[in-house]
């Protein structure tokens, strides 16, 4: 059954394709980890919009 | 979703052994307190969820669902205790038979055992929503706005919306301190290049024109312009040089003086501020004590992450519950809280200060270890060190009281020692023979590339961090957009839906009602009209019954908005019982037209509500059972007969005349109360109110008598062939109906007046139940059995029935 959840998620990703801040892949990984029901954590978001480590700059 | 054809109870709470037929229709359970109602209400709820939600929560401590669910006489055996229910998945178009015991109530077994069966019925036990107490619905009208927005989100599976907001806002203020500590090494990163170079701004051409002119003194191709690929010391042999500088050294060694000079790192107001504050609060214990608290408050929100609270490890009813109650607490210390944050602000700046002397330390302590004096450079990291603590320090209220002495003595001042070795060392490398053209050309190359490659890189993971802070900050924004959108709707059409069903159950008395909810931060706020006064919280002027109706009301509002179209099917357990006798049949038509869908499952002690709602077709005559009594050993005692006419029919078989008299009786006096209300019959009024059967009984049959001589009358000057043959039948039936019983004050005199059936014989008494059925029958309409009611009853304009089969005209042309 549709709830209001799910409605807030479809807005929130359309939304999120309409600003240049957040690229495909990060909305992608969003809808990943919002689908998966778990628990949330603060450091799942962090990782998704992070830079990549130090090492990992050129 | 589901409906429930019957369900068998064995050994559960107050029941025996007890099998009800519902045939997937609403079903009204009613008797006496203690008679074992709600027992019926906890084994719908134990079948379908595995829990029983009286026997949790506040006020239960040390009672159990596998002690306390079963029979008290099989405590000691909660195997005993079983639940099967036959369900109609309605959207499944299947049907199962599921059971649930005591012994292992998170097990459900299902037949047949279907995946999507399992599915359905799972989903079902998610709802506990559906099974209402009216102390669980009057929570949503009474309740403290922060509590009933948690029980609203509760209801509505909102706690989601408010865990993702949440977190999300808390990941982008841990990218923002990312993005702010990047910014910050890459100003300090830029600052050690610009004084590598000795010049005062680093544009493009001034650090190019500072590089030219040592390439220029090597002979060395000059550089045109400065982008990210650019090497400043190219053509200089690699580890030809070493990377002492002599004039870069002196410059790093005398930034670092200057900083030990100004003890207070150039914060001098942030230091002032900051000293102040906290004097402040060291002076007024109330104040430190509000501050901890947000602080500490603040500190457990980041860690809920289950309905234990991370401050107390005290078990709350759900996640959202506790994370509300935290939230308002926070809410409330709002002053100290913005207190708090000025001093964290100021304490920044302290620790960004700390961190940039840092900065200035680390090329100072290699020097030092370059200079063969190994332990000046171990005493300069461990001046690092400590400020990085302090910076640590300037994180929280009590590393900041923690630190005030060291603020006030200068928080970037060194022992005077450590300012000896470090004058000794700048002496020491002035000391140093200046190097040769060449040689400084070289090293300040081969320095410049070093600091220019580490303020790329410093700059690029501040531009990432950058990046990643203005995605957390679009990802929360467009977040909160869509949640408040929604959740503004949903809440603005729950109103509208509120609204009217209470004023349906209300008409007539609140017409012009209306409500208001709003939605504030970790709160959501009811208000009511109150007969065009204005605005009111529930509680203010609306009685115990008005808040009864306005709590179902909501809950309908909300189930509507949460289930749609699929709502169909509820447990309302003595949910209206402050709720009048007229109010109860605007509720009855309520329920009727607007889930005509929905099997309700209705619990209540007042015999007359159950009828009202056979009566007004809520529910099919034979869909309801009445338990008289309880006993230990048997459980409910109930007859299996739920109609009236069929109970007294069972009192004469048993040759109980006096038992068939009272009943009847009874009923005579219940629909001559309400046929006297539907029909806005004329009574003499009484303070008491105790009207006399007698007088309600004449004063219907007269009101009938004169409705249907309108309808005639109006049916002739209109010229109506339909309505006048229409009223010419009933008038008929009326007539043959009281013909019956030979003589109509007979009846009244008997039967009303002086109640002697009771000494009737069962042959005379048959014949007086068979006139009384004849005669109310003639009040109904014979299609829908709905009473013809006067439309509107004081002024009317038409005499109707529910199905509409009648709707006769009483204004005449």
């Amino acid at each position: 059954m549709s709830t209001i959840q799910s409605e807030i998620l479809e807005d929130f990703y359309k939304r999120l394709d309409e600003v240049g801040e957040v690229p495909e892949s990060m909305v992608e990984a969003l809808r990943s980890l919002l689908a998966s029901g778990g628990k949330l954590k603060a450091e799942d978001f962090v990782q998704i919009f992070a830079p990549p480590s130090e090492e990992q700059i050129p | 979703m589901i409906q429930i054809s019957s369900i068998t109870m064995k050994d559960i709470r107050g029941i025996r052994d007890l099998t009800l037929e519902f045939n997937d229709k609403s079903f009204v359970v009613s008797g006496p307190n203690g008679s074992g109602k709600s027992g019926v209400v906890d084994a719908i709820e134990f079948c379908l969820t595995g829990e029983i939600s009286r026997l949790s929560g506040r006020g239960t401590a040390g009672i159990t669902l596998q002690k306390h669910g079963p029979h008290v006489d099989r405590r000691d055996n909660p195997a005993a205790a079983e639940v099967t229910i036959d369900l109609n998945l309605l959207d499944l178009g299947k049907t199962a038979v599921i059971t649930r015991n005591m012994k292992k109530p998170k097990e459900l077994r299902i037949v047949p055992d279907e995946l999507d069966i399992r599915a359905a019925v799972e989903d079902i036990a998610s709802h506990p929503e559906l099974v209402l107490s009216r102390r669980e619905i009057i929570k949503y009208v009474l309740a403290e706005a922060g509590e009933r927005s948690t029980e609203v989100q509760a209801l509505l599976r909102l706690e989601r919306i408010g865990q993702i907001r949440s977190t999300l806002a808390t990941a982008h203020n841990k990218l923002k301190t990312t993005r702010d500590q990047a910014a910050q090494d890459r100003t300090d990163a830029l600052d050690a290049l610009r004084r590598h170079l000795d010049i005062e701004v680093a544009s493009p051409e001034i650090v190019v024109s500072a590089v030219n002119e040592r390439r220029k003194a090597l002979r060395l191709p000059e550089l045109d312009q400065l982008d990210e690929h650019t090497v400043l010391d190219s053509g200089v042999q690699a580890g030809t040089v070493s990377a002492f500088n002599k004039e870069s050294a002196l410059r790093d060694v005398a930034a670092l003086v200057a900083e030990i000079d100004d003890p207070g790192g150039g914060a001098k107001d942030e230091v002032e501020l900051l000293l102040a504050d906290i004097t402040a609060i060291i002076d007024d214990v109330d104040l430190l004590l509000l501050i901890q608290r947000a602080e500490f408050i603040e500190t457990g929100l980041e860690y809920v992450d289950t309905a234990f609270c991370p401050l107390c490890d005290l078990e709350w009813a759900d996640m959202a519950a506790l994370r509300s109650y935290l939230e308002e607490k926070l809410a409330r210390s709002t002053s100290a809280d913005d207190q708090r944050k000025a001093i964290l602000k100021n304490a920044g700046t302290l620790a960004s200060t700390a961190r940039r002397v840092r900065s200035l330390i680390a090329p100072v302590a290699v020097l030092a270890n370059g200079e063969s004096n190994p332990d000046f450079a171990t005493e300069l990291r461990a001046w690092s060190e400590a400020l990085e603590v302090f910076a640590g320090e300037m994180k929280t209220l009590d590393g900041i009281i923690a630190a005030k002495e060291r603020i006030e003595q200068g928080f970037l001042a060194v022992s005077a020692a450590l300012k000896d070795q470090l004058d000794a060392l700048d002496e020491a490398v002035k000391a140093k023979p200046d190097q040769s053209a060449t040689v400084n050309a070289q090293t300040f190359l081969t320095r410049a590339q070093d600091r220019f490659v580490d303020f790329r890189h410093k700059r690029q993971l501040a531009n990432l961090a950058a990046k990643a802070e203005a995605a957390a900050q679009a990802a929360y924004d467009a977040y909160c957009a869509a949640s408040e959108e929604a959740l503004s709707a949903m809440y603005e059409s729950v109103q509208e839906d509120f609204s009217q069903f209470y004023r349906e159950i209300n008409a007539g008395d609140e017409t012009g009602f209306t409500a208001r909810l709003e939605q504030g931060a970790a709160k959501l706020d009811l208000s009511v009209d109150f007969y065009g006064l204005g605005m009111f919280p529930p509680g203010a002027y609306h009685s115990e019954g008005h808040q009864d109706g306005m709590g179902v009301c909501l809950y309908l509002a909300l189930m509507r908005r949460l289930f749609g179209d699929e709502f169909r099917f509820a447990v309302l357990d003595d949910v209206v019982m402050s709720i009048d006798s007229g109010h109860r049949r605007q509720f009855c038509h309520l329920l009727r037209e607007h889930f005509p869908d929905t099997q309700f499952i209705i619990t209540t002690h007042d015999s007359i509500w159950a009828q009202q709602m056979r009566t007004e077709h809520l529910i099919d005559s034979k869909a309801s059972v009445e338990f008289q009594g309880w006993s230990v050993e048997m459980g409910p005692v109930f007859e299996p007969v739920s109609e009236v006419w069929d109970r007294i029919e069972v009192d004469l078989a048993r040759n109980d005349v006096p038992a068939a008299a009272a009943r009847l009786r009874r009923h005579l006096e219940y629909t001559s109360k309400e046929m006297a209300d539907l029909l806005a019959a004329p009574i003499p009024f009484r303070g008491d109110a105790g009207y006399d059967l007698g007088e309600l009984f004449n004063a219907v049959v007269g009101r009938q008598r004169e409705l249907l001589g309108m309808a005639a009358a109006a049916a002739n000057s209109w010229n109506n062939d339909g309505d006048k043959a229409k009223v010419e039948e009933l008038k008929e039936q009326r007539k043959a109906a009281l013909a019956r019983y030979g003589d109509e004050q007979w009846v009244v005199n008997k039967a009303l007046h002086y109640n002697e059936w009771a000494d009737f014989s069962k042959a005379d008494f048959t014949g007086v139940v068979e006139a009384v059925k004849a005669l109310l029958e003639q009040f109904q309409c014979s299609t829908c059995e709905s009473p013809l009611y006067p439309s509107p009853a004081r002024t009317p304009e038409a005499l109707r029935c529910n199905c509409g089969s009648i709707n006769l005209n009483l204004k005449r042309k």
